[in-house]
C-alpha cells in the first residue's frame, strides 16, 4: 500500500447496514473495514443457536455486499485457526497489522463492547471516533436533558460526536 | 396529526388493543413469510451445531431474515397481512401458534438491515390508504417511535451500574426448565419451547409468562437478564437489559416502570388457552392443583408489601390482599417456599 491507511472502520454484528455513520465518508483508496466473528459474543452469556445464527449469517451476508463494492475488508470468522477469540484482541491484531492512523465505529449496542474497543484503541494510543447513529429517531444529545444523564451520555459517547451529529 | 392533535382524537388506543381470541381461537392465520436458508446460512448453521453445540435451542428451522432485501421483504409482508390485526390480538396468546399477527421484524431492525423510519413510514401509509386501522397503527409506530427510544435512552444515561441493579433483593436462582422447556406448566412450556426453537416470543409471552414467573419467583435479575439476552434472535443489550432488569423485573426501583407487572395465573387464562389443557388451576393458590403463578402473584405481594404500599398505582392489588387472613397468607407463603426450593 503505497499511501499510509487513514481509518480502520469497525463495524459489529448489529451494524449490519451500507448507510451507517461509521462508512458516511468512507474511502477505499485509504480506508479498510474490519469485522469479527468471535467466541466471545456468544458465550459471554449463552448465546443460542437461532441467535448465533442470525447474528453470524447476516455478518456473513454484509461481507458480501462489501466485497461486492470492492471496498477492503479484513473479516475474521470463527471457525479460523488463528481467530484469538475475543473482539479486542481480534482488533488489535488487525491494528498490528495495518497501523491505522484512526479507528472509526459507530456507536455500538453494549457498553462492555464499547469499553473494551476504547481500551484498545488506547493501549494503541489511537484515537477512536465514536459516532452516533442513523438507526435511532432521537440523537444522543436529546439525551443529555439531565445532568446525569448529560454526564453519562457524555461518558458513553464522546460530546464531539453528539455535536457533529446535530449539525449536519 | 391533525394541526395539534392526534389524528383519531387521542394519543393512544391500549383500550382497544386488549382483545384474545376467545374460545373458538385465532381460526385461519396468516403463514409468516420464512426465508429458506442460503448456502451462507446453511455454513453458519452447520458451524454453530459444530462449535456452539452446548448453546441453548434448536436449528430445526431457521427462516430469519439475514439480508437488508429479506428485511424489507419480512416488513412489507407484516404490513399487507398482519398489521390490521397486530392492534386488537397483540396481547392475546394460543397454545402453539408461534407467529400470530407480532410483526417479526425486530431482529432486522436491531441488526440495523431496516430503518426503524422505514417501519414507521409503512405503517402510516397503510393506514392513509386505508389498508389497517388506527388503533393498530398506533400502537406499532408507538412501539418503534416511542419504547424503542425511550429504552435505548435508559440504557446509555444508567449504564453500567444499570446492570448491577437488584432493587427487590432478589435471590433466587433461575430454573433450569428455562433451558428446556421440561415444565407442567403450560404456558411457560409452550412459551420456552417456541423460544428454544424459533428464538422468538412476543411481548406478552415475554412479559406475562417468562417474565413474570422469574418476577414474582425473585430470581436474581442478571440471571434473567442472562436469559433474555441470550435467547432471543433480536436482543442486543441496549433493547433487552432495560426491556427485562426494569420492566419486567422491576429491579432498577421504578426507574423505567412505574409498578411492578405482577398478575396471578388469572391473566394468562384469560389472554390465551393455556390453562385449559394445564393441570393447574389458575384461579387456586394452594394445594395440588394450585398454579404457580397464583401462589407466587400472591406471596410476591405479601413479600414485598411494605415496599409496594408506598405506591399508588398497586392499591387495588393490595386492597384484595388485605382480604386474605393471615392463615391463607402464612399457607401461601409455605406453598411458595416448597415451590422455589424445588427449583433449586
Amino acid at each position: 500500500m503505497a499511501k499510509s491507511l487513514r481509518h480502520l472502520v469497525l463495524i459489529l454484528e448489529d451494524q449490519l447496514n451500507l448507510d451507517s455513520t461509521a462508512l458516511a465518508d468512507f474511502d477505499p483508496t485509504q480506508d479498510i473495514i474490519w469485522m469479527a466473528e468471535v467466541m466471545q459474543e456468544s458465550s459471554h452469556v449463552a448465546s443460542s443457536k437461532q441467535r448465533s445464527t442470525l447474528f453470524l449469517s447476516a455478518m456473513r451476508h454484509f461481507a458480501e455486499t462489501i466485497k461486492a463494492k470492492a471496498w477492503p475488508l479484513i473479516y475474521t470468522q470463527l471457525d479460523c485457526a488463528d481467530n484469538t477469540g475475543t473482539l479486542a484482541s481480534e482488533l488489535d491484531k488487525a491494528i498490528q497489522k495495518i497501523r491505522p492512523q484512526k479507528l472509526l465505529m459507530t456507536a455500538p449496542g453494549e457498553w462492555r463492547v464499547l469499553q473494551s474497543l476504547r481500551a484498545v484503541a488506547k493501549n494503541n494510543d489511537l484515537t477512536l471516533d465514536v459516532r452516533d447513529g442513523t438507526h435511532f429517531l432521537a440523537p444522543c444529545v436529546t439525551l443529555q436533558s439531565t445532568p446525569r444523564a448529560a454526564n453519562n451520555c457524555a461518558k458513553n459517547f464522546s460530546t464531539e460526536s453528539c455535536v457533529k451529529k446535530q449539525a449536519s | 396529526m391533525n394541526g395539534k392533535k392526534p389524528i383519531g382524537g387521542q394519543w393512544n388506543f391500549d383500550e382497544e388493543n386488549r382483545g384474545s381470541f376467545g374460545k373458538k381461537g385465532p381460526g385461519l392465520l396468516p403463514q409468516p413469510l420464512r426465508f429458506e436458508p442460503d448456502s451462507i446460512t446453511q455454513d453458519v448453521m452447520n458451524l454453530v451445531n459444530e462449535k456452539l453445540a452446548a448453546n441453548p435451542g434448536t436449528l430445526n428451522s431457521f427462516g430469519w431474515p439475514v439480508t437488508r432485501t429479506q428485511a424489507l421483504e419480512a416488513l412489507d409482508s407484516f404490513i399487507q397481512h398482519r398489521l390490521p390485526s397486530f392492534g386488537l390480538y397483540q396481547d392475546a396468546m394460543w397454545e402453539g401458534e408461534v407467529w400470530l399477527y407480532h410483526s417479526h421484524i425486530a431482529s432486522a431492525l436491531n441488526l440495523k438491515l431496516l430503518n426503524p423510519k422505514e417501519a414507521v413510514s409503512a405503517a402510516e401509509q397503510a393506514y392513509v390508504k386505508g389498508n389497517a386501522p388506527l388503533p393498530a397503527v398506533e400502537g406499532f409506530i408507538r412501539q418503534i417511535l416511542g419504547w424503542r427510544e425511550y429504552v435505548r435512552g435508559i440504557y446509555w444515561t444508567q449504564m453500567p451500574e444499570y446492570l448491577e441493579r437488584n432493587e427487590m433483593q432478589a435471590s433466587a436462582y433461575l430454573p433450569a426448565f428455562y433451558w428446556t422447556g421440561d415444565t407442567e406448566m403450560a404456558c411457560l412450556r409452550d412459551a420456552i419451547s417456541q423460544t428454544l426453537n424459533h428464538g422468538y416470543a412476543h411481548h406478552i409471552q415475554r412479559l406475562m409468562v417468562t417474565g413474570l414467573y422469574a418476577l414474582l419467583m425473585g430470581v436474581v435479575p442478571k440471571e434473567v437478564h442472562a436469559w433474555y439476552l441470550g435467547v432471543y434472535v433480536d436482543a442486543v443489550e441496549w433493547v433487552e437489559l432495560p426491556n427485562t432488569l426494569g420492566m419486567s423485573q422491576f429491579a432498577d426501583g421504578g426507574v423505567m416502570a412505574s409498578k411492578p407487572y405482577v398478575a396471578s395465573g388469572k391473566y394468562i387464562d384469560r389472554m390465551s388457552n393455556h390453562c385449559k389443557g394445564c393441570r393447574f388451576n389458575p384461579g387456586v393458590s394452594v394445594g395440588e392443583n394450585a398454579c404457580p403463578f397464583t401462589t407466587l402473584y400472591w406471596d410476591y405481594l405479601n413479600r414485598h408489601v411494605d415496599v409496594l404500599a408506598k405506591n399508588p398505582r398497586m392499591l387495588m392489588q393490595l386492597k384484595n390482599l388485605n382480604r386474605l387472613s393471615n392463615e391463607e397468607r402464612a399457607a401461601i407463603a409455605a406453598q411458595a417456599k416448597l415451590l422455589t426450593n424445588s427449583y433449586i
